[in-house]
């Protein structure tokens, strides 16, 4: 018979804990009394003993997590007995406990797409604002800790949603709050790994001190290295690449959207004036330089995909379209150059201003200036015939547009009187992944469809509205 | 009917022997074997943080300004950021059975606050509490007088509380006391201009001590004395 562990009701003016450490580990035999986990409070430390005899079948409240008073810690039992997913239960009489929050309930995740990030969980607003108004000061909800943490990182608490007891901001609310826009890029081991009572940066959490029962010590995910394996470092720029591609799958709630565009338009405008164009100019109209500086029109009327999230929920829209360019070097590195002002330029200006970045990436000419200030990117997965991709955000952008092979396929059109025809179109998949903190679907959609307009209906001459 | 409480003036002690002291003790409060007692003894100068290792952001010498002054460093598993203790400074170690009606932790740091708020008191400072930050304060809240940093282990206390009685607070520079990093340190020496005699400032926290826990002073039974011999007998 499974026993659920809660924190218990260590004082009267204390409505939550931090654990410090696990003493013993998911499927220890734990004797009745025997201590089990050791949980702070403000300036004090203490250690819980286990109520029950039994195995240890489950830790839930990892290391480091504060809970509530009342949350399941861990799930004791007979060996290989299924645990069920602890369910809140009611609050023990003549104790204060707070019912434990979902947060407490499943384990928490590192780096999972699946799982929804902190954000998507944390409750209304405007439900914390009214539970404000209504007590009038915020502060009343506010532990010590969370307190503290708020003067260091110079966090107005009124703009944190509490998700603890009576809209109370817990130390985890304030982290999230803190992560969805804080700086840094974490993630980041030295060689050799980590060393105990070492500061790292941690993600947006700013830095956190590696403890000696560390669940993210990479030691625990090391690789076993067998004879014939080799071993590298990876260094700039491979490095630069693995951490922003894990901070951003982390930090923001990626979702994407596949349209499909006939590009019939832009083929026959690109053959009837090719040749004119490379002599003029002495390179190719490229479709990805069409696709390019549509995108940047699409962009200049819809601006909320050319924006960044930054500290404290403020949305960032910016005045100009910066379009990056995603660019494979030879050596096997990613670049992305970005173009200032895309939105002003002509099909031409901006084929002639992405020729340049191509020729600059690929023989290591890119300066500094090139690559900073994107404002949107675009990444190419159709160079190698690929149909379509899910991209990973470029932070702190709140979006990027994959663009897919262009193939001929036979698609059904239908003309004017009303009369369906099979035809042969150059068709292609364009996907757009964004952050749902900054757009929803509905944006979206909005965006995608009047780029695939844009694109279907191709007009060279257009300047932006 | 109160419990019995048996002060133990220990003189200076190193912390890694005090410490190994107090494990000793509580396990034996825990059993049943002895009452209540407080620890009173000074420090040799040590940093001491959390064996998690927060706090050791708040250590601000290196290593070779740590040797110099001759400061060791110490991890240990009381609550609370990072602390210094040393010659002048009183530090106490309640190895207390908190008995139905007292378990609650922060109902407990009051208490202690209490006792170190009375003592100071005793003395012509006057001291508070400050919201959120544990210990006792001069009352502008500008400066420290005592910390305190506790574990609790089945409702038995260990680690306490430090009050600057004559501590030469140069060392505290070479920390963030407590992480807390807009308000500094003070001792009764030098609010007072003059240091009150260490021992005179001992009899006055034992008695402040056993009067806001309720208990009975009495001298040390032949149970505290045997675990005392056999402390010293062990680490000789």
């Amino acid at each position: 018979m499974a026993v659920e562990i809660r924190l218990p009701g260590l004082g009267e003016s204390i409505a939550e804990g931090t654990i410090v450490a696990w003493l013993k580990a998911e499927g220890d035999v734990v004797a009745r009394d025997e201590d089990l986990v050791v949980v702070s409070t403000d300036k004090v430390e203490t250690e819980l003993p286990s109520p029950a005899a039994g195995t240890l079948l489950r830790i839930v409240a990892r290391e480091g997590d504060t809970v509530d008073v009342g949350a399941i810690l861990a799930v004791l039992g007979e060996p290989g007995e299924a645990v069920e997913l602890p369910r809140p239960a009611p609050a023990a009489s003549g104790r204060p406990a707070a019912p434990p929050t979902p947060r407490a309930t499943p384990p928490r995740p590192t780096i999972p797409r699946a799982t929804p990030p902190l954000h998507a969980t944390l409750s209304d607003p405007r439900a914390r604002n009214a539970e404000v108004r209504r007590t009038g000061d915020p502060k009343l909800f506010v532990s010590p800790a969370v307190r503290r943490i708020a003067r260091e990182q110079d966090v107005d608490l009124a703009g944190v949603s509490g998700t603890g007891r009576g809209g109370r901001i817990t130390r985890r609310d304030i982290e999230t709050f803190i992560a969805g826009g804080g700086a840094g890029t974490g993630f980041v081991a030295p060689p050799g790994g980590y060393t105990v009572g070492q500061r790292i940066p941690w993600g947006g959490f700013g830095h956190r001190t590696v403890s000696p029962f560390d669940p993210s010590t990479p030691a625990r995910y090391e690789p076993e290295i067998a004879d014939g394996d080799t071993v590298e470092t990876l260094r700039r720029p491979a490095r630069a690449m693995a951490e922003h591609m894990a901070f951003t799958w982390w930090r923001a709630p990626h979702v994407s959207t596949l349209v499909e565009v006939d590009m019939e338009k832009v083929a026959q405008h690109r053959k009837a004036t090719q040749a004119a164009f490379v002599r003029e100019r002495g390179h190719k109209l490229s479709y990805t330089a069409c696709i390019g500086w549509a995108t940047a029109l699409t962009l200049a009327e819809h601006r909320s995909f050319n924006s960044s999230l930054a500290v404290g929920y403020r949305r960032v829209t910016h005045r100009d379209v910066n379009l990056g360019v995603a660019v494979a070097r030879p050596d096997g590195g990613l670049v992305v150059p970005v173009i200032r002002g895309a939105d002003r330029m002509t099909p031409a200006q901006f084929a002639e201003a992405l020729e340049a970045r191509i020729a600059a990436a690929r023989d290591g000419a890119l300066t500094a200036a090139d690559l900073r200030g994107g404002t949107f990117t675009i990444t190419n997965v159709g160079s190698n015939g690929n149909l379509a991709s899910m991209p990973l955000i470029n932070q702190p952008q709140v979006a990027i547009l994959a663009v897919g092979a262009i193939k001929k396929r036979v698609v059904v059109t239908t003309d004017a009187r009303g009369h369906d025809a099979m035809v042969i179109r150059p068709m292609m998949y364009l996907t757009l992944t964004y952050d749902h903190r900054a757009n929803d679907g509905a944006a979206s959609g909005r965006f995608l469809r009047r780029l695939r307009k844009r694109l279907e209906q191709w007009d060279p001459g257009e300047t932006p509205a | 009917m109160s419990a019995d409480l048996q002060v133990v003036r220990l003189g200076t002690r190193g912390y890694a022997d005090a410490f190994a002291l107090q494990r000793r003790l509580v396990d034996a409060r825990i059993a049943g074997d002895i009452d209540d007692v407080l620890l009173l003894l000074e420090h040799p100068p040590t940093i001491t943080h959390s064996h998690t290792g927060r706090g050791l952001e708040n250590l601000l010498g290196g290593a070779d300004l740590l040797t110099a002054r001759g400061v060791v460093v110490e991890p240990t598993d009381r609550g609370g950021n990072i602390t210094f203790h040393g010659p002048g400074q009183l530090v106490g170690y309640p190895i207390v059975g908190l008995r139905d009606g007292e378990r609650d932790l922060h109902a407990y740091l009051r208490r202690v606050e209490e006792v170190l708020l009375r003592a100071s008191a005793a003395f012509g400072v006057e001291t508070a509490r400050v919201r959120g930050r544990t210990g006792t304060w001069l009352t502008d809240g500008s400066r420290k007088l005592a910390a305190i940093g506790v574990k609790v282990r089945k409702w038995t206390t260990l680690h306490g509380f430090a009050i600057n009685v004559a501590t030469d607070l140069s060392f505290f520079d070479l920390i963030v006391p407590c992480g807390i990093a807009d308000a500094g340190v003070t001792s009764l020496a030098r609010e007072l201009g003059d240091a009150p005699p260490m021992d005179a400032v001992m009899d006055v926290v034992a008695r402040e001590f056993a009067a806001v826990f309720e208990r009975r002073l009495s001298p040390p039974s032949e149970a505290l004395r045997i675990l005392l011999r056999v402390h010293a007998e062990g680490a000789a």
